[in-house]
């Protein structure tokens, strides 16, 4: 009794294969197996995972892969192993014979007569190859190459895999490897065979008959995969063995006799495998649906691309062998067969347990760094941090010493040396570029870090705890991440590849997994719904959260009553309503109606039977539903679950586990204990809710890798021998089929290089500081009590500052009224999901205010807690307090602190908690009771800890971006707009709060307007406009390499002379259709010179015409001196000289007799509305006025307030109008909405709960311009408005003469769950 | 010739006591059979589930394909090949 599966796909087969990995092995732990392989298509995906959640469990995992091979392995003239390939959807060219390539020459084209096709007008980079991805929807395993499954035996049989993978996948494109028999020969070593299921080269030749061609293939394969065919089993046994399948289909007795006969013949081994799918029977429901979302088609059009039964999923060994291939009764099968049969059951055991492999890979993890002769890494990394202390420090206090001491002892003892200096040198590298970098997270807590210049904050100043980031008793990788100028981050990368090496050095691939909307839509589709009605459920969604997709159709109207009918039909109700006209109709051709199943009125099928329509009718559906209900339901003909045969009065045996077929017995209810809730089946349940539920399973299911925002991998051995690689869609990049968690786990080196937009704005706007007002900034020197820009952080007006930008932070700041860095380190982590959860932020903010005392539970905790006023707050305190009141040792504390922060288990839980009470007493003298509710607090509050270290690195860059919005508005607006998509709001609402603060923004104009964002000399304050491009000449940079450190009198000096006098003129960038490919040619042809005419536009940006219409629309071509509606009147046709002139593409365009462009009629001038509806529409913003200005006077009369005015306004009913500008559903709020509402004189937040917004859903969502009504509330300076009853803005100004919609304003925000601050 | 037989008519089956199906009685007619080959076939659970074993079985007059619905337990008779 030890069978280990040796087949078997996870979900990381991706679309083949309905179960994960850890319900996989939760199955084979109860079903008695002793292992268990994972074999999925042509990757490694999931084995990392896998292998440690099996080790966890106690199962043996065994390593593998299924490849699909491209030719056979014997020679195949009829084509019977690998049928030809059939045409590919969709790429005509190739089916045709047609060259690929364009010809761009037309007379040589071989389409010549015919209307050429029209070029895309946006040309590719260069050096950007055509995606190319290949389509194998709708294309059986059948109709593709054969398959074999691969074994890793040790070690090196673990490195062929890598390499045969690597080298398939680099071969080919992505998702479609190369895999050859020639390439496969060379990589057999440690490697195991077994033939594969049906579609494998040995199945395939013999089921057409070719019993010669199999045997020549399983020699040849048994020759490559080494051992000698008559060696016996086991570890020393043939490389190649025969696999045994049976899954109760017509030809599978015949399959499983031949195979062993031919296994009998040549002497290889045979094994008995399942080619396993999914981890219980129900979850080929679920398998069906994936294989239909694989091949775009939906359940009924599926056909034969999906199995006839649901037999594949895990068994037991006792399950197999009551198959037909196993049971002694049955008479169709040899003895021979039978014999062959049980051996395999057994053979399966013996082979995984001869299949070891150990994932780790420590001692391949540093790629040597080299150090001058006579240095070791250490010696040189100590040299290093006593440079960069001198350096950072003045003067070197006694703590600055015998800390940097500590660090650089544990460093050496963990062997950590070269890890640091590998950060350094990235470091070094950065500096020398003038790359803004700085590093984040843990790694602030080291001085080390901070000597060598990776992080910026200095963790004796702030109090940190080394700790948290190494320490002895850490069995995972210390966590560095870099923070890189997003728009250099690449250069950084490309220095990477090139000092290590591109063979040792890779990118950790991030699995993306199925969220709500690709889940809704895919989903539906696969089950039948009508696409229009699948699109309008899939926009109905507010979240990304798959399985709140209930939540959010139930508050739609109009979805909510299809999920509170499980039994009726949908489709009179779907009709009714105009969602669909052939909801329930989905009629085929020669098949009925699809009905929703279940229903009391059903009559049934052809094929159903008088007794099973009655079964339908009387509700009951099937065994399945039995199972997942826990009834125990009696189907007819059966007593006490005995089947009896009413002529002869035959009784089947009792107790029978496994039905004749070998089928466990879906009458006796067995795996309902199994069954999860993702494992149930679906069977009974209405459409709608067969469409939940698979959204809610799909969920979190891996979809593709993409490449991981910057994790890389450096190793010491090559990759390709450590992990698979394959293409990433970006072309030349290569990424391992790992993710983050995967290389942590293998205990690989792993460096985060993430960008960060708010570098690359700071970095901007540093630099525009310097050439517009001579001032060069170090902002590594600004001081830190620079009281003003307190005072702004104070009145939370942080638009654009790094991180306390957000609604939540603009509504606690007045209250917690930050006054000092470390105030700020407090805001950073405070106001985040967690702690609002937790309920930390009240005591906080009271403490804070003064309207309770600052307490501690004991005074040993005071030091530890001063910071935050008493309130446990960061990871390093949970740390601290283990460490110093409860005598643990520093190593233990960061086990404490993660067990804490992760419950693993209550019994662990138990143990530290013990351990933990029994020091505070022992070591500080805490009674029992104080102890006790130390530990409360702490694991209360470990859920949602965070690093103090990396709350001090965003604080301090939180509190830099804000000294340069107080003291440099306009040059921070363009570093923040250049460095889109970035932060919370979008671009209209920083453009709208930088004119409030008296900055100058000024409309793209293809007259003056680069490519970017640029600041604009605007005169000061006072003087008239400078006409043209600006000023003659600008005052001339002055380099300090010293800060200037902003005292009143330099202070008063920039704010009069050359702060003051910039503007911002928007950048052509805003506008849609202009990307980065048309940087060069726009800003070399501004240089050049005005543009006087249309036509002249036309010619020399090249720009595509309806990118053109957007620009006289945006109003860019207004400097020209035409009307816009005039200038639109003559676009068409002068754009279409120029392409018939220039291509000779005449297609659907008016015949060209070069006459002179006619000249326009007279035409109404445009009137501001759809001036500003023209503006949003294309920029969504406008430079001249915010949306809501044109209905002031509208908004007068219905007597609402301006946004500036609530302060005042006393409390109770009100009434605002305003344009939307973000919309957030934290999922810490429970239901509750949040708007931002912006009017041309500020932003308000504006509430809706639950109630309301169940209420006022589908106007807030319809419409971007509301009119809002409700109760002001003011708690300090923060103001709110709970919505009591939102209306269209327009609809009703129009009632009182105001203006009507403008046609191109949109909701600007989107915010879903994704922000959830 | 076949005859696919549209309803399905229902058939009374007898197994042996290792319940193997042995004979079948149709239309007042008793054939002993042997079953040639066997499949299930599990389907349709979107809509109306379907759960057969199926078995292709030879007696002396018939060559048939009889199936078991494993939703009621039934017997079906569904294609006769003259």
């Amino acid at each position: 009794m030890a069978y280990a599966e040796l087949h078997c796909h996870t979900n990381f087969s991706f679309l083949d294969g309905a179960s994960a990995v850890d319900e996989l092995v939760d199955r084979a732990l109860v079903l008695g197996l002793t292992g268990l392989a994972v074999t999925d298509h042509g990757g490694l995906y999931g084995v990392v995972r896998f292998a440690s959640a099996a080790r966890e469990a106690g199962l043996h995992p065994v390593i593998g892969v299924e490849i699909e091979l491209l030719d056979a392995f014997a020679p195949d003239p009829d084509r019977m192993v690998v049928p030809a390939r059939r045409p590919v959807r969709g790429a005509t060219g190739r089916a045709t014979g047609r060259p690929a390539e364009r010809s761009l020459d037309p007379i040589r084209a071989p389409s010549e007569g015919l209307p050429a096709r029209p070029r895309p007008e946006r040309t590719r980079l260069p050096g950007r190859r055509e995606p190319v991805k290949e389509d194998f929807r709708g294309i059986g395993a059948g109709s593709r190459g054969p398959h074999l499954v691969l074994l890793a035996r040790d070690a090196t049989g673990y490195r062929s895999l890598c390499r045969l993978i690597s080298r398939a996948n680099l071969a080919g494109t992505k998702g479609a490897p190369r895999f050859s028999q020639a390439l496969l020969a060379d990589h057999a070593e440690g490697l195991l065979a077994l033939s594969g299921c049906h579609d494998g080269e040995l199945a395939r030749r013999l089921r057409v008959g070719d019993r010669d061609g199999a045997q020549r293939v399983a020699e040849g394969y048994a020759a490559i995969f080494g051992g000698s065919a008559r060696s016996g089993r086991g570890a020393a046994g043939p490389g190649f063995i025969l696999e045994l399948q049976h899954h109760l289909l017509p030809e599978d007795d015949w399959l499983v006799a031949e195979t062993a006969r031919l296994a009998e013949q040549v002497g290889l081994p045979s094994v008995v495998t399942n080619d396993v799918h999914y981890a219980l029977p129900e979850g080929r429901e679920m398998q069906d649906v994936v294989t239909a979302i694989r091949h775009g088609r939906t359940l009924e059009t599926l056909a034969a691309l999906r199995r006839p039964d649901g037999e594949s999923y895990l068994k037991s060994e006792a399950e197999l062998l009551a198959l037909p291939p196993g049971d002694p009764l049955n008479g169709m099968n040899d003895p021979q067969t039978a014999r062959a049969w049980a051996e395999g059951l057994v053979t399966a055991g013996e082979i995984a347990a001869a299949c070891s492999v150990d994932l780790g890979f420590e001692r391949y993890r540093f790629p040597g760094f080299s150090v001058p002769a006579g240095e070791t890494p250490f010696s040189q990394l100590a040299e290093l941090c006593n440079t960069g202390a001198r350096r950072r420090y003045h003067p070197l206090t006694p703590a600055v010493l015998s800390q940097l001491a500590h660090e650089l002892e544990v460093i050496e003892r963990t062997g950590l040396a070269e890890f640091f200096l590998i950060c350094w040198d990235l470091m070094r590298f950065a500096r020398e570029r003038r790359i803004p970098a700085q590093g984040r997270g843990s790694a602030a807590d080291s001085i080390v870090a901070y000597v060598l210049g990776i992080t910026r904050v200095d963790p004796i100043r702030h109090n940190l705890l080394f700790e948290r980031f190494i320490n002895e008793g850490r069995t995972t990788y210390p966590d560095v991440d870099i923070d890189f100028s997003s728009e250099r981050r690449e250069e950084v990368i490309q220095y990477v590849y090139g000092r290590y090496g591109t063979e040792h050095t890779g990118m950790v691939c991030n699995i993306v997994t199925y969220r709500a909307r690709s889940v809704v839509r895919e989903v539906g589709v696969a089950l039948g719904f009508p696409r229009p009605l699948v699109d309008r459920v899939a926009k109905a969604l507010e979240t990304y959260d798959s399985v709140m997709v209930r939540r959010d159709l139930e508050a739609e109207g109009g979805f909510a009553e299809f999920f509170h009918r499980p039994a009726d039909p949908i489709t009179p109700m779907a009709e009714a309503r105009g969602l669909t006209d052939r909801m329930g109709q989905l009629r085929l051709a020669g098949k009925p109606a699809i009905r929703a199943g279940g229903s009391a009125n059903d009559k049934g099928g052809p094929g159903d039977s008088p007794a099973s329509v009655a079964w339908l009718q009387s509700g009951r559906g099937t065994g399945y539903a039995a199972a997942a209900t826990g009834a125990r339901e009696e189907p007819p003909g059966m007593v006490d679950g005995r089947l009896i045969d009413p002529e002869s009065g035959v009784l089947l045996p009792p107790e029978r586990r496994t039905d004749k077929l070998g089928r466990p017995n879906h009458w006796d209810g067995g795996h309902s204990d199994a069954a999860s809730r993702h494992a149930g089946s679906t069977v009974g349940l209405s459409n709608w809710e067969r469409w939940l539920e698979f959204c809610a399973r799909l969920d979190g299911f891996p979809r593709h890798l993409s490449i991981h925002t910057g994790g890389m991998l450096i190793t010491a051995a090559p990759l390709i021998d450590i992990a698979p690689l394959e293409r990433a869609t970006m072309p030349g990049r290569v990424v391992v089929q790992y993710d983050k968690r995967d290389v942590e786990t293998i205990k690989l080196i792993k460096l985060d290089l993430l960008g960060l937009g708010m570098l690359a704005a700071i970095d901007e706007t540093v630099q525009l500081i310097e050439h517009d007002c001579a001032v060069c900034l170090d902002l590594d020197r600004l001081p830190e009590d620079i009281s003003e820009v307190f005072r702004m952080l104070q009145a939370a007006d942080t638009v654009g500052v790094f991180q306390v930008e957000s609604r939540a932070q603009m509504q606690t700041l007045p209250k917690s009224r930050p006054n000092c860095l470390d105030d700020l380190v407090v805001e950073v982590a405070i106001i985040r999901p967690g702690p609002i959860q937790g309920n930390a932020v009240h005591p906080y903010l009271r403490r804070k205010q003064g309207l309770e005392p600052v307490t501690y539970l004991h005074p040993s905790l005071a030091p530890i807690l001063s910071d935050s006023l008493g309130v446990i707050l960061y990871q390093e305190q949970v740390m601290r307090i283990a460490i110093d009141v409860a005598g643990f040792s520093a190593a233990d504390s960061d086990g404490f602190r993660r067990a804490m922060g992760t419950w693993r288990s209550s019994r662990e839980m138990e143990k530290l908690h013990a351990r933990f009470v029994d020091g505070c007493m022992a070591i500080q003298g805490l009674p029992l009771e104080d102890a006790e509710e130390l530990f409360r607090r702490v694991a209360g509050f470990a859920s949602f800890g965070f690093a103090k270290s990396h709350a001090a690195a965003f604080a301090r860059t939180a509190y830099e971006s804000s000294f340069l919005k107080l003291f440099y508005p306009a040059q921070f607006l363009v570093g923040l707009v250049n460095a889109q998509p970035m932060g919370f709001y979008p671009v209209e609402v920083l453009v709208n709060d930088a004119k409030r603060h008296g900055v100058a923004v000024l409309p793209v104009d293809i007259n003056a307007s680069s490519f970017r964002t640029t600041t604009e000399w605007t005169g000061r304050p006072g003087e008239p406009l400078p006409a043209g491009l600006g000023i003659s000449h600008r005052p001339e940079p002055v380099r300090s390499p010293a800060c200037v450190l902003p005292d009143p009198a330099n202070r008063e000096r920039w704010s009069a002379e050359s702060a003051v006098g910039w503007g911002v003129r928007l950048g052509l960038r805003l506008v849609k259709g202009i990307g980065e490919e048309h940087v060069e040619l726009l800003d070399a042809e501004l240089a050049r010179g005005p543009y006087r005419s249309l036509a002249e536009v036309i010619e020399r940006t090249g720009l595509a015409e309806e990118t053109i219409e957007r620009l006289v629309r945006a109003g860019a071509l207004d400097s020209i001196g035409r009307p816009r509606r005039e200038l639109l009147w003559q676009l068409r046709e002068v754009a279409s000289r120029r392409t018939a002139g220039t291509s000779g593409r005449a297609a659907g365009r008016p015949l060209d007799l070069r006459l002179p462009a006619t000249d326009a009629p007279e035409l109404p001038p445009i009137g501001e509305t759809e001036r500003l509806g023209d503006a949003y529409a294309v920029l969504s913003l406008d430079a001249r006025q915010q949306v809501i200005g044109i209905f002031r006077v509208a908004l007068g009369r219905l007597g609402a307030v301006p946004n500036a005015a609530l302060n005042e306004h006393p409390l109770g009913r009100v009434r605002i109008g305003g344009l939307v500008v973000t919309r957030q559903h934290p999922m810490t709020a429970k239901g509750t909405v949040f708007l931002a509402l912006e009017d041309e004189t500020g932003m308000v937040n504006v509430t809706l709960w639950p109630d309301a917004w169940a209420r006022l859903r589908g106007v807030v969502r319809r419409h971007a311009l509301l009119l809002v009504d409700g109760q002001l509330q003011r708690e300090g300076d923060v103001v709110n408005v709970i919505a009591r009853e939102i209306r269209s803005l327009p609809e009703v100004a129009a009632g009182v003469g105001g203006p009507g919609r403008p046609t191109g304003v949109r909701q600007l925000g989107y915010a879903g769950g994704r922000r959830t601050g | 010739m076949t005859r696919l037989l549209r309803e399905h008519p229902l058939i009374d089956a007898e197994l042996d006591v290792a319940g193997r199906l042995v004979a079948f009685r149709w239309a007042g007619r008793r054939e002993a059979v042997e079953v040639c080959n066997r499949w299930r076939v599990d389907e349709a659970w979107w809509r109306q589930p379907i759960s057969r074993d199926y078995f292709k079985v030879v007696g002396p007059r018939w060559l048939a394909l009889v199936y078991l619905d494993r939703l009621d337990g039934s017997w079906h008779l569904e294609r006769v090949y003259d």
